[in-house]
């Protein structure tokens, strides 16, 4: 459980790295590009408030 | 809004109480929290704006590359060199810092003024988000030469993100602050992967290593857009190296760097600049050499869609926010509202600036103005610290003697921003060429008021 968080959210930030690559070497189009970024941008918050948003101690 | 100087001094006071005193060896913070700080703050909705504009201004690839490297350079040497040494000897926030040297009154000036700095630039993050939320209203956008408001429905989405913004602002800074943290890297990956993915919209093909031919041709051409002036290297340089004068040469920095261990985390900077002022700025490029708008928004939509145009909105939400808060601390000494009433002042003033193009158009301009204006007290700081001891004269005058407007500092700053603003006026010296020689020579004219006056006030008092 501890981990599903970062995964979630390194998954998001691969959602978007991977198809813009993939559509630079010419092997997606742009739709399916623009879909998977939108899809990997949503997993990053996902994972990532949970992971990187929580108020530290020096904060409260 | 009126208030009598003991007030003003008073209500100042209590606002930073909580940092009064220098910081402590227990509360000093490790080299991590200043990379991610730097790499965090210099990722912002205004790399989106800046990136186009050296394109629109005909940089060409060499100044761009070159200039953008040596510039980024001398602004992580300044931060290392000026700024953080004063940071760690002192350990003061930069308000505590002045009002030691110049008094409060003069502090609240340079706190208002700041306040109006602030608003403008979180104006422009205002204006930058709309350009993306108005996409699927159709709304008119702005062009690179508009300079007023060229519609109804830009009008009226500006004033929807604003009100927006202000009322998230109002409700909860703390947690925007975090979620910005959060979006940061997303952020800077999203520009990265939509330059990346515009390549082959411009000719760019894999393998066929015809990048640097395109981006000659199609991207920094040397040659500036229509209505646009031409910019040359030095322009790169000088704007690069002074985007965030007001931080370092302005000394804004020593708020943060005063935690830094040692006064090496200066280079930290050196994150924010090759990642904010570097690489999103490239990138940015790319994005409009490859669009069919001048509108951030519309820039980063055609290129990846829909994660384009929330970028667009959450950098300028996200830049906005602080900014907002940052405008609100400083109008709240002078009216002595609660917060909340600050923020909607600052929100108002921020939305209808917004409202003008000319503050997205011409951010470059007032980039660089805003480290002008900034500029002379920094080098009031460094001449007070290394300087004015070594001139037989009192460092920290304005406490020392219970001034409140020391009139060495003061006048510093009046007389060498009025000689900015003959040198742009009337002899046409552009903005991004005056910070350094304003810094330079004000210290020297610090140093020689502080002689007269100091040696005046104790004549009088003797």
């Amino acid at each position: 459980m501890k981990y599903i968080y970062p995964i979630i959210g390194a998954a998001g930030l691969l959602l978007l790295l991977i198809p813009a690559i993939m559509r630079f070497a010419g092997s997606m189009d742009p739709v399916q590009m623009k879909n998977l970024m939108f899809i990997g941008t949503l997993l990053w918050f996902a994972g990532a408030i949970p992971w990187l948003g929580k108020r530290t101690p020096e904060e409260s | 809004m009126a208030a009598s100087s003991s007030t003003i001094a008073k209500r100042l006071d209590a606002l930073y109480e909580f940092d009064r005193e220098p910081v402590r060896k227990n509360k000093l913070q490790g080299i991590g929290n200043f990379l991610g700080m730097y790499a965090g703050e210099h990722v912002a909705g205004t790399e989106f704006v800046i990136g186009m504009l050296f394109v629109a201004h005909g940089v060409s690839v060499k100044e761009m590359f070159v200039g953008g490297l040596i510039g980024n350079i001398l602004a992580v040497l300044s931060w290392a060199f000026l700024t953080a040494p004063i940071a760690v000897k002192v350990r003061l926030s930069l308000y505590w810092q002045l009002k030691k040297i110049c008094g409060p009154i003069l502090v609240f000036l340079y706190n208002i003024v700041n306040a109006l700095m602030f608003c403008f630039l979180a104006g422009a993050m205002v204006a930058v988000a709309a350009t993306a939320v108005g996409i699927p209203f159709n709304i008119q956008m702005p062009t690179l030469t508009d300079m007023f408001p060229n519609s109804l429905g830009w009008v009226l989405t500006v004033f929807g993100v604003g009100a927006v913004i202000t009322v998230m602002a109002i409700l909860g800074f703390d947690a925007l602050a975090r979620f910005a943290k959060v979006a940061a890297p997303w952020m800077f990956l999203v520009f990265v992967t939509a330059a990346i993915a515009v390549l082959p919209k411009l000719g760019v093909e894999t393998g066929s290593g015809n990048f640097w031919q395109v981006a000659n041709e199609r991207i920094w051409t040397g040659v500036a857009q229509q209505g646009q002036s031409q910019f040359s290297i030095w322009h790169v340089i000088f704007f690069t190296w002074l985007a965030n004068a007001a931080m370092h040469l302005g000394m804004s920095d020593l708020t943060i760097l005063r935690y830094a261990k040692k006064w090496t985390y200066g280079f930290a900077s050196a994150v924010g600049m090759f990642l904010g002022h570097y690489v999103a700025w490239l990138a940015s490029g790319i994005l409009y050499a490859a669009a069919t708008s001048a509108a951030p928004g519309v820039v980063a939509y055609e290129a990846i869609g829909l994660a384009g145009a929330i970028c667009v909105v959450i950098a300028g939400w996200t830049t906005a926010n602080p900014t907002l808060y940052r405008a609100g601390m400083a109008l709240q000494v002078a009216s002595g509202w609660t917060r909340w009433k600050v923020t909607l002042v600052a929100g108002l003033v921020t939305t209808a600036a917004a409202m003008f193009p000319a503050l997205v158009m011409k951010l470059l301009d007032f980039v660089a103005l805003y480290g002008l204006v900034l500029v002379p007290m920094g080098a009031v700081i460094f001449a007070d610290y290394y300087l004015i001891p070594k001139m037989k004269l009192e460092s920290y005058f304005a406490e020392k003697r219970g001034i409140s407007f020391n009139w060495a500092a003061g006048a510093t700053w009046f007389l060498m921003l009025a000689i900015a603003l003959v040198m742009n006026l009337n002899f046409s010296v552009e903005l991004y060429f005056l910070p350094v020689p304003v810094w330079i020579v004000s210290v020297g004219v610090y140093m020689l008021f502080s002689g007269v006056y100091q040696r005046n006030l104790k004549t009088i008092k003797s």
